[in-house]
């Protein structure tokens, strides 16, 4: 799997819970600042993003950005296929 | 410069009724939340010890005021059925009186008398709203009303012993006026403002425009709360309650914070006349700064650096260097999260090199929200005549995460001693921060020697920049304009059942948060949207100078289904007592109704209140200047255009987004305004209207077309054409109809003067020149 594809499916997760538009949720868009996502509804999500991917729990901080989400899960996939 | 002096003072705190007594439980380091046991406002009703469970409250604790003993012209009033009606009027009356034992008020004096209040802080409010919201809702479902909304109003009485028989009393701009009544001259100008817990300090900031523009010559500041269970409730639901019986502020044992009531007033006049009335000075306001966070956090978040621009612009004000701050009296409420947002804010806005002590009273007073500012003040003013700073109570350390090590910042567990000393001045600060990200800090000294502010002139022209309004069916600004000129709406009055969701793209925030606020915080974003559509973005040349200023009058729509709910229980025990046989099936699908009403997962307090209007549109467009709302009951816009006005010709700001918005036009609401609206020849209708006023220099400098000009009060001669604020066409947009008074004037053109549609409501109006 590469980012684009782990964007894509951030991106699906994102807008159906949101209910936003796929085009608004650019992976550089502040989830907080910009898209007005406060953190409660930031941690359901992560908690959704990990059970998606089965991966363990991507870290509440330094991920404001979809594309920074995207990161921490692929960096969570290289460290669960090495084990 | 002009140095502004504090000269009276007067408190109401659970166990102290006098600032003497105040000083004594900040010594003595007792806590008004350990002796809680009374519970007069009915929290045990709606408590639930485990969190998880909806609409409930986790914690009961809180400080409620039941042992008041009142001033004795007020015991007085009392004691013949005098007093005014309401726990806050009461409260605002006894520390009115107070202050003004040591306030010199000569015959010809301008008094002001400004008030942090917000109509979900009042017991007396909400319990009014309850009762009627029930006895109409139970009357709709009978087709011949007649005797129903009686018998409702009876059932409920020993369940909301608060609610009394005439509603409008307890709204915010009869609040002021009824705590003032017969105290202040009647030429008082008195307005409510609601920035949620910054409120009273709030207060402050405009006492000072007043006086550093000349609009008055003494200014009463006051602030006051109950804690209402519905409110308790919300807090609860969003994790802010503490999980036991204490209040830690900065303490790594903290959990959350736990509510009070009380209320607070200061007298404010500048040293001047301080000194020539021979009143005692109890302290000097060196400077004071505000800020709204802007964009970053969401709604119900701080975020430091909106604090920390505000302590910065306090100390810019005062002229103060941040290393001369012997003293800053914090915030903190006793969140985890926030306590470390304000300490990260203080970090920054500190001086690294000098020891400066911080201290917190919330641990000892609770959390009095609307209050807390002024208490805060209060606290100062007492340190410096007893030359002590008292220790924090119930405070081991902080968190390691505040690498307070690190800093020069202390937090004493021991009184410190604050002596006088000739050579040099005593200085503290005073952290207020409300929900929205609402902050105010002021620098307080006990020398004129330190800060002041400018004197500017309070009666020079502002100019209208832009204006848009929002209304149903999405008229163009020609179309309102055209309405406007020829009196008459082709626009229906409301939005209906549910609120057309503005683009998530347009708004920046997803539909599951929007659909879950008051349509009028919606509705102000969208009168702005058109404004930025019609005259551009007008503010972008200064949005850390931008303020907002809303006026709204009533109970927000969400409000009513939300507190409905939460208290259901309670209702369908209390109706269980309405035997008339007539009237059973209504009140049976009444209570099915509310059952039926559940509660969305994205619900929260950030989109129920009114303070709430303000400061979401500064997120929205990234707005730093202060934000409020502002209650002065129909003219509240015409309010919020002279605090605005006051501000920019202060120069504090450079441009005001000021407004006035109605989202609820429901028969509840209905019920509990005055007397203009119980005659259905009135509508109530929903509207948001949002006017940019600009000091013509700066629209001048910036290119930006001057469409009207402003100014305060009004001359007799100056032009023949008046419109007056209220009801018109059949129609009232309530706190929005001050607005939209302004935009009939600028349809017609020429010169008008707008009249108050209170006559007694100072200042007395605003001249429209196109």
């Amino acid at each position: 799997m590469d980012k684009a594809d782990v964007l894509a499916e951030l991106r699906t997760i994102y807008a159906e819970a949101l209910e936003y538009p796929k085009e608004v949720l650019t992976p550089d868009a502040h989830l907080e600042a910009e898209l007005g996502i406060d953190s409660l509804k930031q941690t359901e999500l992560l908690n959704r993003v990990t059970e998606h991917f089965g991966m363990e729990r991507v870290p509440d901080d330094g991920v404001e950005t979809l594309d920074r989400i995207a990161t921490a899960v692929l960096a969570s996939a290289r460290r669960t296929g090495s084990k | 410069m002009t140095a502004v002096a504090v000269v009276g003072m007067g408190v109401a705190l659970p166990g102290a009724s006098t600032p003497d007594e105040l000083w004594d439980l900040l010594r003595s380091g007792r806590s008004v939340l350990s002796a809680a046991d009374a519970d007069p406002a009915g929290l045990a009703g709606l408590h639930d010890p485990d969190p998880a469970v909806a609409d409930r409250s986790y914690n009961r604790v809180y400080g409620p005021l039941s042992d008041l003993r009142p001033h004795p012209r007020l015991r007085a009033e009392t004691d013949v059925g005098d007093a005014p009606p309401g726990l806050t009027t009461y409260w605002l009356r006894h520390c009115l009186l107070q202050a003004l034992d040591t306030t010199t008020v000569a015959d010809r004096d301008r008094c002001a008398f400004a008030i942090g209040y917000g109509v979900s802080g009042s017991i007396n409010a909400e319990q009014a709203f309850l009762v009627e919201a029930v006895a109409q809702g139970v009357g709709a479902y009978d087709a011949d009303a007649g005797q129903i909304p009686d018998l409702v109003r009876r059932a409920l009485a020993g369940t909301y012993p608060f609610a009394g028989p005439e509603p409008h009393v307890f709204l915010p701009h009869e609040v002021g006026r009824r705590a003032a009544a017969g105290l202040l001259p009647p030429q008082t100008e008195i307005v409510t403002i609601d920035t949620a817990c910054s409120a009273s300090l709030y207060a402050v900031q405009a006492a000072i425009s007043a006086l550093s523009t000349g609009t008055a010559d003494v200014v009463f500041c006051g602030g006051a709360c109950n804690v209402t269970p519905s409110e308790y409730v919300m807090l609860s639901q969003v994790g802010l309650v503490s999980a036991n019986d204490q209040l830690r502020s900065f303490d790594v044992a903290g959990t959350g914070s736990l509510w009070s009531e009380g209320a607070a007033v200061v007298a404010l006049k500048t040293l001047d006349r301080a000194v020539a009335d021979g009143d005692e000075v109890l302290g000097v306001i060196a400077g004071l700064g505000t800020s709204s966070d802007g964009r970053g956090r969401e709604v119900l978040a701080p975020d430091s650096r909106g604090q920390a621009l505000a302590i910065r612009r306090s100390l810019e004000s005062a002229g103060v260097a941040a290393g001369s701050v012997d003293w800053i009296l914090a915030h903190a409420i006793g969140v985890p999260a926030g306590d470390a947002v304000e300490f990260a804010a203080l970090r920054e806005a500190a001086d690294s090199a000098t020891d400066c002590l911080v201290t917190v009273n919330k641990p000892q007073f609770g959390h009095t929200s609307w209050a807390s500012g002024l208490l805060s003040l209060v606290h100062v003013l007492l340190a410096l005549r007893n030359e002590t700073v008292p220790a924090q109570r119930r405070f081991t350390r902080t968190p390691e995460s505040y690498r307070q090590e690190a800093t020069r910042l202390r937090i004493p567990v021991t009184d410190a001693p604050w002596p006088r000393t000739a050579d040099r001045p005593r200085i503290a600060g005073v952290n207020s921060f409300g929900f929205g990200g609402t902050n105010v800090h002021a620098v307080v000294t006990d020398t004129p020697r330190v800060g002041g502010f400018a004197r500017r002139s309070g009666t020079g022209e502002i100019a209208v920049v832009g204006w848009g309004a929002h209304l149903p069916g999405a008229p163009t600004a020609t179309e309102v304009l055209d309405q406007l000129r020829r009196a008459e709406w082709h626009v229906p009055p409301g939005f209906g059942e549910s609120y057309p969701l503005p683009d998530p793209v347009q708004l920046r925030m997803p539909p599951i948060a929007a659909r879950n606020l008051d349509r009028t915080q919606l509705m102000l974003i969208q009168s702005m949207l058109q404004l930025a559509g019609e005259h551009g973005e007008v503010w972008a040349p200064f949005t850390d100078t931008t303020g907002v200023f809303v006026g709204h009058h009533g109970v927000p729509g969400a409000f009513g289904p939300v507190v409905l709910r939460i208290n259901r229980d309670l209702i369908a025990g209390a109706l269980a007592g309405v035997t008339d046989a007539t009237a059973a099936p209504a009140v049976d699908r009444f209570l099915k109704s509310l059952q039926a009403l559940a509660a969305d997962p994205d619900e929260t307090v950030g989109g129920l209140l009114p303070n709430f209007i303000a400061s979401r549109a500064t997120k929205r467009f990234d707005l730093r200047g202060m934000a409020m709302v502002v209650d002065q009951g129909i003219d509240s816009a015409l309010g919020a255009v002279h605090l605005a006005m006051r501000a920019l010709h202060t120069r504090e700001l450079d441009m005001a987004l000021v407004g006035g918005v109605n989202g609820n036009s429901g028969p509840e609401l209905r019920a509990i305004l005055g007397a203009p609206f119980r005659s259905p020849a009135v509508d109530l209708a929903e509207g948001a209207f949002t006017l940019a006023l600009a000091r013509p220099d700066t629209a001048a400098e910036h290119g930006l077309p001057i469409l009207a000009r402003l100014r305060a009060g009004q001359d007799p001669h100056d032009g023949p054409a008046t419109v007056r604020c209220g009801p018109s066409a059949g129609r009232s947009y309530l706190g929005g109809d001050g607005a939209l008074a302004i935009l009939s004037a600028v349809a017609t053109g020429g010169t008008v003067r707008v009249e108050p549609y209170d006559p007694a409501i100072q200042p007395a109006g605003i001249l429209v020149r196109v």
